[in-house]
């Protein structure tokens, strides 16, 4: 439906986005992740028509839309702080597209009444947005932004304001919402939890280039880079030149390349009970420490040749100091370039 | 700390304030044109061992309105400045103390206003028209030789004036034709005014408007009025202070009977001078010769004493109306602000 | 220990209102006393003869009506500048704002020859059009006209409202309206929308200001308008100088000074209901990209430079040529004494009496306007009372005080009328409002919990207001510190209405040298505007230095 092809763009002299190309199919939910700064905004704000010095391509449905302008595109736009009119009510808010696209006063009051129902704020209508608690905020620019039906929806930072708790539960929502309406999404995000719980597929983004486009599970089982492993948080990343254990597990893994620079060792392939189905490698290790995370404990072992292996496991196999054996599935050890 | 500071600076003030004025002081109030030769006032100070200190206080409007409002505790030993548009007001309020200086034989006899001698005159000047004498000479036209001849056709769009409540050149000008024509509702200064309007006159605010702004000679030739409501002195000054001081006059004034009026100006001791010893002794001083003297050049005011030499340029360039126009100091008080009024209806409306 | 603290807290807060009580309010109070009590009973039959006569409506509806006018025409113009201020970053743009706020510190007699250098009959447009069109007669006549004086009130206080309105936007940023028009907002659409709606309270807080200044304008409605143009303010020197109706001047005086204060008051409260961010405009602005952004920033520019610029062009113009040559001997002739005379103040001397005067004024209105704007943030209920009184002297005309003065400041130990003293005083008073205005908002912007953490961390309070407050104030106490500078060295009204000993202020002298015979004096006059304009000019490149956090009102 878009297409981005070769997408550049620069404030004065720093590069932001460096040639980027994006599909986004009808109805795809895709999550732009990366660190801030790393062009992310810029790209939406590009999409969106708010910037107007780039080069590239920007086509809909195979229409070219750089000469359309911003009020004309029909995207909605969600603000990381929502930019909720400050002068208005939490309705006029919502009718404000409506009211913009000519829509009738009793159509627009339907429609509103409908979207206030559909976020969960049915009554709110008259309240003044600076009364509202974080959650309702996110809403009301949610309805907002998705009154005049757009046909494309980004959302940048959506829940970046709200605490943690708030965040899960409002992102499996915004997920269900955005499904039901069938509406294709762009949303910006850093937190990987957000982009997993949300996204059909997820861009890592960093320094204005896209390194990996895949769905959620792809993405984390098979990060294209040592830099994408790094940013999901993967640990258990050594440099190839610096740990001889590591190397070794690779090449009995079979996957080492000639330009391979990193083996990862990823954290899923590790476990303390030998049941893993592939095949694995055996060791002893140390247990070093070990903290308790609730649903799980994160452990961190020591095996022979100075090997410091980190993973999650439900129960605590020994004492801290004691030895444990270690398996490791040779399907879970990459070799990544950088 | 701060409170500490703050006393330090409260105590400052009073101590600077509460500094008693020197013995051998004389406190001399007076309006911002007040101006003399260094010398002359080292002079008296040296003769007397009396030191001037000089206080401005505004034009002279302001001057005798701050001297009335502070006639309980005087601003200064000796007031010098009002003239005879504000005379009576300085009178009636009472802030004068009489005193007869012995000078005062020398003062030409139609100067003496006052029978009580309460102020003492110190210069003259005379308000009247000036004329571009190069404008004249092209247009080949004839110089006006009374107030009524102005309202004639052959002068129209040629006179810029000053508004009275204003301008102090201004006010005597209208006290010139008020003077001339009377004031009453038929045939007076009014309807003289009015003739004045339909004959194309031009209202400026103040003198400076006026002489630089629409004078074609003040202006340089930006103005398009050749007549201009100024002083009799303004021509030597024009040569004084002019661009080329050789050549000549390039103004003049027109100084036939009743066209001028006359500004006296009066000195006078403060009721409850502190020095009023001192005060009596610099009024001496003023009508001394050096004192009138040293006057013309400075302030461009005519000295009261007859015997001074004027400077040379006032010689060859001012003329000395001989019969300015004359309103009693009383009726102008009394009637300055409905004369006003009413030429404003008649100018402005 | 605490008690102490907090006692001496309060002695601190008294000085500021010791100053205003001492140095304005009582000798206000004087003069209404003797004007309106001459005989010991209180006589009131001026407010009758305000009431009775049709003139006086006449001039209070005029006054409120060129004041209302001016208002308009200066949001109309300020608005899309402020936004282009604001949203834009280009080159010369803080010192476009330096130069577009000179003319607000300028004194009116410079005005005055400005615009006559501008618009008059002889003046450069009109000689330019002449030249051009080879007309015979003048194209521009505004002299003496309602116009001249709206564009002249335009022209002083443009800057004002450019500068309330642009720090408040950049304040408010930009998303919303991106927000619009992804929801389909056009611009016009956005204007009305959002962007007039959002800066409301700035609108109306500059506009509010605007409107006081007009209000009281005397200068320029006596100058450039005459006497057919009176306001009150106006009137009230015109009664109490040329006819001396004290009693009549004083009932002008408290009808101006109460409608002023309730004015102050709607602004004041404005004001503090007016959250400011510590954003910068820096981070907001960008530089135009489109050709309809660049445009804008020309128009901009343009329109400034059209409006305010050229008067001052045209004064600096005049002062600097003779028959079409560069002749600097007037600029030459201001160091010297001419005349030979005593009592004739040599123009340079004057600018050292200027420049004393206003680092002396400024030292005061700093350290009492600091305290007075705390106590104005501390003190919630009474603080409703305290701010708008501050601006008052800004509303009371100055031949009201003057005299004041004279009747109040005559006895030890406040024996000040004829002091030299009298005159720092008076631009003090006027400085102070300022001060207050620029230190205000940035108090009002340090979060709270800042002074409490030093408080926890045991900063005493007057360690507090030394190592958080002071550093986190700095910029704006800076600016308030230049503002309450040039405010000082453009001061013109005060200082002609008190007497004075030979310490006159260059405004005086500009305003002595017009009035003396002789092309000469009037060139020197015009150096001397030029002068005082590249001092107060230097003064606002200083602010901008400093004023990075674009906080305070002005």
């Amino acid at each position: 439906m878009l297409r981005l092809a070769n997408v550049a763009h620069a404030y004065g002299d720093v590069v932001s986005l460096r040639g980027l190309s994006l599909d986004l199919s009808p109805g795809e939910i895709l999550c732009l992740l990366g660190p801030s700064g790393c062009g992310k905004t810029t790209l939406l704000r590009i999409i969106a028509g708010l910037e107007g010095d780039y080069s590239g391509e920007i086509r809909l449905d195979g229409a070219d839309i750089r000469p359309v302008p911003v009020h004309q595109r029909g995207f909605g736009l969600m603000f990381q702080d929502y930019a909720l009119f400050p002068h208005m009510s939490v309705r006029e808010n919502i009718a404000y597209g409506l009211k913009r696209r000519g829509d009738r006063r009793r159509d627009i009051k339907r429609q509103v009444d409908a979207l206030l129902e559909r976020v969960g704020l049915a009554g709110l209508g008259p309240r003044d947005v600076a009364a509202l608690s974080g959650g309702q905020k996110q809403r009301v620019a949610l309805a907002r932004s998705l009154a005049p039906n757009p046909r494309l929806l980004m959302l940048d930072e959506p829940l970046g304001s709200l605490d943690a708790q708030l965040r899960d539960q409002l992102a499996l929502e915004l997920r269900k919402l955005l499904k039901e309406t069938g509406i294709g999404a762009i949303y910006v995000t850093h937190d990987r939890r957000e982009a997993y719980a949300v996204a059909d597929r997820i861009a890592v983004m960093d320094a204005g280039s896209i390194q990996q486009c895949d769905s959620p599970r792809q993405l984390y089982h098979k990060p294209a880079n040592a830099h994408v492993a790094r940013f999901l948080g993967l640990r258990n990343l050594y440099a190839r030149a610096e740990n001889a254990r590591a190397l070794q597990l690779a090449e009995q893994a079979r996957a080492l390349r000639n330009a391979t620079q990193y083996i990862l060792i990823h954290p899923r392939g590790i476990s303390l009970d030998g049941l893993a189905s592939a095949p694995a490698a055996e060791f002893e290790a140390t247990l070093l420490a070990a903290v308790f995370r609730g649903e799980a404990w994160d452990i961190r072992l020591r095996l022979d040749g100075d090997l410091h292996l980190s993973c999650s496991t439900s129960e605590l196999p020994t004492q801290i100091g004691k030895p444990v054996r270690v398996f490791v599935a040779l399907e879970a050890v990459l070799a990544l370039d950088e | 700390m701060k409170l500490r500071i703050s006393l330090i600076i409260v105590l400052l003030v009073a101590a600077l304030s509460a500094q008693a004025q020197e013995e051998d002081m004389v406190v001399l109030v007076t309006h911002d044109s007040f101006a003399i030769s260094e010398s002359v006032l080292e002079s008296f100070e040296s003769q007397t061992g009396i030191a001037v200190e000089v206080l401005r206080a505004g034009d002279a409007g302001q001057m005798v309105n701050q001297a009335i409002l502070s006639k309980n505790n005087p601003l200064g030993d000796v007031l010098y400045g009002v003239d005879n548009t504000f005379l009576s007001r300085a009178l009636d309020a009472e802030i004068f103390a009489p005193y007869q200086s012995p000078a005062l034989d020398t003062v030409a006899a139609d100067f003496l206003r006052d029978d009580d001698f309460r102020v003492t005159p110190v210069d003259f000047g005379d308000v009247c028209l000036n004329y571009d004498i190069a404008w004249f000479a092209e247009n080949e036209l004839a110089l006006p030789k009374t107030l009524d001849e102005l309202a004639d056709g052959i002068y129209a769009g040629l006179l810029v004036v000053e508004n009275p409540a204003t301008s102090s050149p201004g006010l005597a000008f209208l006290l010139a034709t008020i003077a001339h024509f009377g004031d009453d509702s038929e045939g007076g200064y009014l309807d003289y005014w009015a003739a004045l309007r339909a004959n194309d006159v031009l209202v400026a605010d103040g003198w400076t408007d006026a002489y630089y702004g629409e004078f074609t000679v003040g202006s340089r030739g930006a103005g398009s009025r050749p007549l201009v409501v100024s002083y009799a002195s303004s021509p030597p000054a024009e040569v004084i202070y002019g661009e080329d001081p050789e050549a000549g006059a390039i103004t003049g004034a027109l100084t036939d009977e009743g066209m001028c009026f006359r500004q006296v100006e009066y000195v006078g001791l403060l009721d409850g001078a502190a020095n009023e010893a001192g005060a009596q002794l610099f009024i001496d001083f003023m009508l001394s010769a050096e004192f009138q003297a040293d006057m013309p050049l400075n302030m461009f005011v005519f000295p009261v004493v007859e015997a001074i030499d004027l400077p040379e340029a006032f010689l060859a360039y001012a003329q000395i109306p001989l019969q300015p126009a004359v309103v009693d100091p009383a009726d102008i008080e009394a009637n300055r602000e409905a004369w006003i009024q009413a030429w404003a209806e008649v100018m402005l409306r | 220990m605490r008690t102490w603290l907090s006692r001496s807290g309060y002695a601190l807060y008294l000085l500021p209102l010791l100053f205003l009580g001492i140095f304005f309010l009582y000798p206000l109070l004087a003069i209404f006393d003797i004007s309106l009590r001459p005989d010991g009973a209180l006589d009131l039959s001026a407010f009758g003869r305000l009431v009775a006569s049709d003139y006086y409506i006449e001039v209070l509806l005029f006054t409120c009506w060129q004041a209302a006018l001016s208002t308009a025409l200066t949001l109309l113009l300020a608005t899309p500048c402020a936004f282009v201020f604001a949203r834009y970053r280009f080159a010369g743009k803080s010192l476009l704002l330096s130069l577009a706020t000179l003319p607000f510190v300028l004194p009116t007699v410079v005005v005055a020859l400005a615009f006559a250098s501008l618009t008059g009959k002889s003046g450069i447009l009109n000689s330019l059009l002449r030249a051009l069109f080879s007309l015979d007669y003048t194209p521009i006549q505004l002299e003496r006209t309602l116009a001249i004086i709206i564009i002249a009130h335009v022209f002083y206080n443009f800057a004002i409202a450019l500068r309330i309105m642009t720090g408040y936007w950049a304040s408010v940023g930009f998303e919303t309206e991106e927000a619009a028009r992804c929801l389909g907002a056009d611009a016009w659409s956005v204007w009305r929308d959002i962007r007039l709606p959002l800066i409301r309270p700035a609108l109306l807080s500059a506009g509010i200001l605007v409107f006081i200044f007009c209000f009281t304008s005397f200068g320029v409605v006596l100058i450039l308008g005459g006497i057919r143009f009176a306001t009150l303010e106006v009137q009230i020197y015109y009664q109490a100088v040329n006819i001396f109706n004290l009693p009549l001047a004083a009932a002008l005086s408290i009808v101006q000074i109460l409608s002023m204060l309730a004015l102050m008051t709607i602004y004041t409260r404005q004001q503090r209901n007016l959250q400011l961010r510590l954003a910068s405009s820096a981070t907001i602005a960008r530089a135009p990209r489109t050709a309809a952004e660049k445009v804008a920033v020309a128009s901009c520019v343009a329109l400034i430079s059209l409006l305010l610029l050229s008067p001052l062009l045209a004064l600096l113009a005049r002062a600097v040529l003779l028959g079409g040559q560069v002749d600097l001997s007037n600029f030459l002739a201001l160091a010297e004494k001419s005349r030979g005379s005593l009592l004739f103040i040599a123009p340079l001397e004057a600018i050292v009496n200027s420049l004393r005067f206003a680092l002396l004024a400024m030292t005061a209105a700093l350290l009492l306007g600091v305290i007075a704007a705390s106590m104005i943030h501390r003190r919630g209920r009474l603080a409703r009372f305290w701010d708008p009184l501050f601006m008052l002297p800004l509303a009371t005309s100055a031949v009201t005080l003057g005299f004041g003065f004279i009747v109040a400041l005559d006895e030890p130990p406040l024996n000040l009328r004829a002091s030299w003293l009298i005159i720092p005083v008076s631009h003090t008073l006027v400085a102070l409002p300022f001060v207050i205005r620029s230190v205000l908002p940035a108090m009002r912007a340090i979060p709270p919990s800042l002074g409490e953490a030093g408080r926890v961390l045991g900063a005493k309070p007057h360690q507090k207001l030394l190592s958080i407050d002071a550093p986190l104030l700095g910029r704006s106490i800076a600016v308030g510190a230049t503002f309450a500078f040039t405010v000082s060295m453009g001061e013109f009204g005060a200082s002609l209405f008190v007497a004075q000993r030979e310490s006159v202020t260059m405004p005086v002298v500009i305003y002595r040298l017009l009035g003396d015979p002789g092309l000469a004096s009037y060139r020197q006059s015009l150096a001397m505007s030029v002068l005082l304009m590249l001092v107060c000019a230097g003064g606002f490149m200083l602010i901008e230095r400093l004023r990075a956090a674009g906080l305070g009102e002005f």
